[in-house]
C-alpha cells in the first residue's frame, strides 16, 4: 500500500516537473525567440558589470530621456549583467571632465565627443579604441565616419549631423516680394533693406550668449572661405593660409556690415539665446541665425502664427561658387584604457545599439535631436530633408572650429562683441583669431 | 607631566584636520605656482616654460584687464552692498507696523541659488521686453540702457545682481549689530540735542564698527572670488569687459585648456587678493580701535 502511494506521488511529481520544465521551455523558447530577432543572438557578458558613460547635457522634457532613462534600461533588459551609469555636464565642464578623468586612468567607458580637431588629443593619447572593426561601420555616412579617423583609423560612430542655418519667416518675405530665400549675398542684404523699410527687424541674435555668433560667422565664412579654397584649414597648419588673410577678413566684415546697417535687432547684446528666439517666434523679428539643433525651439508657437524657412546664408556673389554648413554633431567613442570585460560589454551595447532591430535602435531614432546619419534611416522632418535635398548639389563644410584648437572660437566671438560695440574692427577679430590659434596650437 | 600629556593628546586631534588641510589646501595652492610654469594643458606630458605664462599675461594685457574689472567689480559690491544694507537694517530697525513682514521680504533674495537670481536678472535686463525696458516704456523715460550689452556697464549690472542677493545676509549682520547698540545711548544724544542723522553718523555707525568690519569683509571675500554673475550674466562680454579674475581663470583652463596659464594667473590673483585682504583687514581693525 505505501509503495504504492510512493509510486503514485512519484509520477505525479514526475508529471509535474515535466509538465512544468515544458511550459518553462516553451516560455523560454518564446523570449529566446523574441531576443533573438533583436539581438542577433548576442550573448551577455560573464559577470555584472557596471559601464559608465557620459553625454552631454540636453534640454530636458517630460518625456524618458534616451541616455538617462532608455539606453540603460533597454540594455539592462537585453544584458542582464551590464548596468550602465550615465553622467551628464553642461559642455565646458564636460569637455574638461572628460579629459580629467581620461589622465587621471578612469576615463567613461563609453562616451560622446565631437569630430576632427576636437576629438585629435583624445586619439593622440591613445585614450579611445580604435574601433574601425566594429561590423556596422559601413552603415554610417562614410564622408561624416571620415571626421572621426585618424591615420586610416576610426575611433567614433556617429550619432548624427546638424547644420547652421538662418530661419526666416516666410510671410514677412513674402510681404516685402520674396517669395523664396535668397541665393546670392546681394540678394540676402536686398531683403534685409526691404524688411527695414517695411518697419520690421530683419534678423535677431541673442549676442549675449556670445557663442551664437558662430552661427552667422560660419554660414557667410562656408562661400567666402570655402568657396575659393577648400584645404584653408589644412593650409592654416602648414602656415599657407592665415586667419588674417582677405576671405577671413571678409567674412567677418560681411557679418559686421549686418549690424552697422541695423539689419540685426537693436542691443543685440543684451539678450540671450533664448530670449532671442522668442522674439522670432513671436514674429518680432523676420530672421534668426541658429541651426537644425533649434528645430523643437523654433518651430514652438509664439505670439505669432506664421510659415517658417531655412536658409544658409548665400555669401557668394550672384554665380559665384556657394558652399553651405553641414556638420557631424558627435560620436560615440569608447575608451582603450578599460579592462576586457568592459570592453566586451561595451562591444554589446555598440552592437545592440546599432542593430536595426533592435528597440534600442528604434529609440534612439525616434528620440535624437541630430539629423541620423545611418543607411536606411531618414528624417521625420520634412523641412530638414528639403533643406538637405535642395543643397545637395552644393558643397558643404562642417563647422569651421571643428579644425581649430579649443578657445579660437571663444576669442573670435569675443572680440566679434566688441565690434559690435564699435570699438574694433574686421581686422582685429582676425588678427585675435591667429594670434590665439598660434598660441594653442 | 600632566599639561605636557594633554597638550599632545590635544594636538593628537588637531593632526587629522591638519593633513586635511595640508592636502587639499596647502599644497594645491603650491602646486598651482608650479603648474604655473608649465605648459600643462591638462592632459599628457607638460614642459617647463619658466616665467613665459607670467610674461604672456602681462603682455596681453589679460591681468590687468582682469584684475582692473575685479576691483571696479568688488568697490561697488562693497560700497553700494554696505550702504543699501545699512540703509534696509536702520529702517527695519525702526518700530513700523509689520516690521517682521519686512524683514522676512527683503530677507528672501538670499534663499535663491544664485542661477535662479541670474535667470531672473536676465529678463530684468532684457532689451525689448524686460522688466527693465517696461519700466522705461510706462514712465515716458525712452529707450532702457541695454545694460548687460554695454561696455562699462556689464559688470556694474552683474556686480548689482550680487549685491541685490546678499542683501538680505548683510541686513541681518547690521541689524543684529544695531540691535546691541543700547536705548540709552542713543537717548543721551537726542538728550545732548542730536538729530536723527547725527545719531546715525556719531554714535551707530560708530558702534557698528565691529559689524561694518564683518560686511566689507564679506563684500571683499564676494567680489574677488566674483565669477557665477559674469558667467551667467554677461560671459565676461561684451568683448573681455567684465571678464574678472577667476572667470578669466575659468576660460584659460576649461574653454581654452591651458592649464598652465590658468595656474600662473591663479598664482597672482591669489598674492594679489592676500595683499588687499591683509590691509583691509589691517585699516578696519584699526578703525574698529579709533571708534
Amino acid at each position: 500500500m505505501k509503495r504504492k502511494l510512493l509510486s503514485v506521488l512519484l509520477s505525479t511529481v514526475m508529471l509535474g516537473t515535466m509538465m512544468c520544465s515544458t511550459a518553462f521551455a516553451a516560455e523560454n523558447t518564446e523570449a529566446a525567440a523574441q531576443t533573438e530577432s533583436a539581438g542577433d543572438g548576442l550573448e551577455d557578458v560573464s559577470e555584472p558589470v557596471t559601464l559608465s558613460l557620459m553625454v552631454t547635457t540636453r534640454p530636458s522634457t517630460d518625456a524618458k530621456d534616451f541616455y538617462l532613462d532608455i539606453l540603460p534600461e533597454l540594455v539592462h533588459e537585453k544584458f542582464p549583467n551590464i548596468t550602465i551609469e550615465v553622467e551628464q555636464l553642461p559642455t565646458d565642464q564636460y569637455k574638461q571632465t572628460v579629459r580629467l578623468k581620461f589622465a587621471s586612468g578612469e576615463g567613461p567607458d563609453l562616451f560622446t565627443w565631437w569630430a576632427q580637431k576636437q576629438a585629435e588629443d583624445l586619439v593622440t593619447a591613445d585614450y579611445v579604441r580604435d574601433l574601425s572593426g566594429f561590423e556596422k561601420l559601413d552603415k554610417f555616412t562614410p564622408s561624416i565616419t571620415e571626421t572621426y579617423s585618424f591615420d586610416g583609423k576610426t575611433y567614433g560612430l556617429p550619432l548624427g549631423t546638424s547644420f547652421l542655418t538662418t530661419w526666416y519667416n516666410k510671410d514677412m518675405f513674402k510681404e516685402v516680394g520674396y517669395d523664396s530665400y535668397p541665393t546670392n549675398w546681394d540678394e540676402f542684404i536686398d531683403i534685409c533693406a526691404k524688411l527695414k523699410d517695411a518697419g520690421y527687424t530683419p534678423i535677431t541674435c541673442g549676442d549675449n550668449s556670445s557663442f551664437v555668433i558662430q552661427f552667422a560667422m560660419y554660414q557667410i565664412g562656408a562661400s567666402v572661405i570655402y568657396g575659393e579654397n577648400f584645404d584653408f584649414d589644412e593650409q592654416l597648419y602648414t602656415g599657407e593660409t592665415k586667419f588674417t588673410d582677405d576671405c577671413w577678413v571678409d567674412t567677418v566684415s560681411k557679418l559686421q556690415y549686418l549690424y552697422d546697417n541695423g539689419y540685426v535687432v537693436e542691443d543685440s547684446l543684451g539678450l540671450s539665446q533664448d530670449q532671442s528666439r522668442q522674439l522670432f517666434v513671436d514674429g518680432e523679428a523676420a530672421m534668426i541665425f541658429d541651426g537644425s539643433f533649434g528645430y523643437a525651439a523654433l518651430m514652438n508657437e509664439g505670439a505669432a502664427d506664421f510659415e517658417r524657412g531655412m536658409f544658409c546664408v548665400p555669401s557668394n556673389g550672384e554665380g559665384e561658387e556657394f558652399v553651405y554648413n553641414w556638420t557631424p554633431a558627435n560620436a560615440l567613442f569608447t575608451s582603450n584604457t578599460s579592462d576586457e570585460l568592459h570592453q566586451q560589454a561595451c562591444d554589446l551595447v555598440m552592437k545592440y545599439w546599432f542593430d536595426e532591430t533592435s528597440p534600442l535602435f528604434s529609440e534612439w531614432v525616434a528620440n535624437t535631436t541630430d539629423i541620423i546619419c545611418y543607411d536606411g534611416v531618414s528624417d521625420p522632418r520634412d523641412m530638414i530633408n528639403e533643406y538637405l535635398e535642395r543643397y545637395s548639389d552644393y558643397k558643404n563644410i562642417y563647422n569651421l572650429n571643428n579644425a581649430w584648437p579649443e578657445g579660437v572660437s571663444d576669442e573670435m566671438c569675443s572680440i566679434f562683441q566688441e565690434v559690435i560695440t564699435g570699438d574694433s574692427i574686421a581686422e582685429d577679430v582676425c588678427q585675435a583669431m591667429q594670434d590665439k590659434f598660434e598660441e594653442l596650437s | 607631566m600632566l599639561d605636557k600629556r594633554r597638550r599632545n593628546v590635544l594636538l593628537l586631534f588637531i593632526v587629522p584636520a591638519l593633513i586635511f588641510y595640508l592636502i587639499f589646501w596647502i599644497s594645491p595652492v603650491l602646486m598651482s605656482f608650479f603648474y604655473g610654469l608649465t605648459d600643462w594643458r591638462g592632459t599628457g606630458a607638460y614642459e617647463m616654460i619658466g616665467l613665459k605664462n607670467y610674461q604672456n599675461l602681462i603682455e596681453k594685457g589679460t591681468l590687468f584687464n582682469s584684475m582692473g574689472n575685479t576691483i571696479k567689480y568688488t568697490l561697488f559690491v562693497v560700497i553700494w552692498g554696505n550702504v543699501q544694507a545699512l540703509t534696509l537694517a536702520l529702517i527695519l530697525n525702526m518700530k513700523l507696523r509689520a516690521r517682521g513682514v519686512f524683514r522676512t521680504i527683503f530677507y528672501i533674495p538670499a534663499l535663491f541659488s544664485t542661477i535662479v537670481v541670474a535667470f531672473l536678472w536676465g529678463y530684468v535686463y532684457a532689451p525689448h521686453y524686460g522688466l527693465l525696458s517696461e519700466l522705461f516704456t510706462s514712465l515716458n523715460l525712452g529707450t532702457a540702457p541695454n545694460l548687460l550689452g554695454t561696455r562699462g556697464l556689464s559688470l556694474f549690472a552683474a556686480a548689482f545682481v550680487e549685491t541685490w542677493k546678499t542683501s538680505g545676509t548683510m541686513t541681518i549682520i547690521y541689524l543684529a549689530g544695531l540691535q546691541n547698540i543700547s536705548e540709552e545711548v542713543i537717548e543721551s544724544a537726542k538728550i545732548d540735542g542730536c538729530t536723527g542723522w547725527q545719531a546715525i553718523r556719531y554714535v551707530k555707525i560708530p558702534m557698528l564698527s565691529n559689524t561694518i568690519t564683518v560686511n566689507v569683509m564679506l563684500g571683499l571675500i564676494g567680489g574677488f572670488k566674483s565669477f557665477d554673475y559674469i558667467f551667467a550674466l554677461t560671459g565676461g562680454g561684451p568683448g573681455k569687459s567684465s571678464s574678472t579674475l577667476m572667470y578669466s581663470i575659468y576660460k584659460m583652463a576649461f574653454v581654452e585648456m591651458q592649464y598652465g596659464k590658468a595656474e600662473a594667473l591663479a598664482a597672482m590673483a591669489f598674492i594679489f587678493i592676500l595683499i588687499v585682504s591683509v590691509i583691509a583687514l589691517t585699516i578696519m581693525k584699526r578703525k574698529e580701535l579709533e571708534a
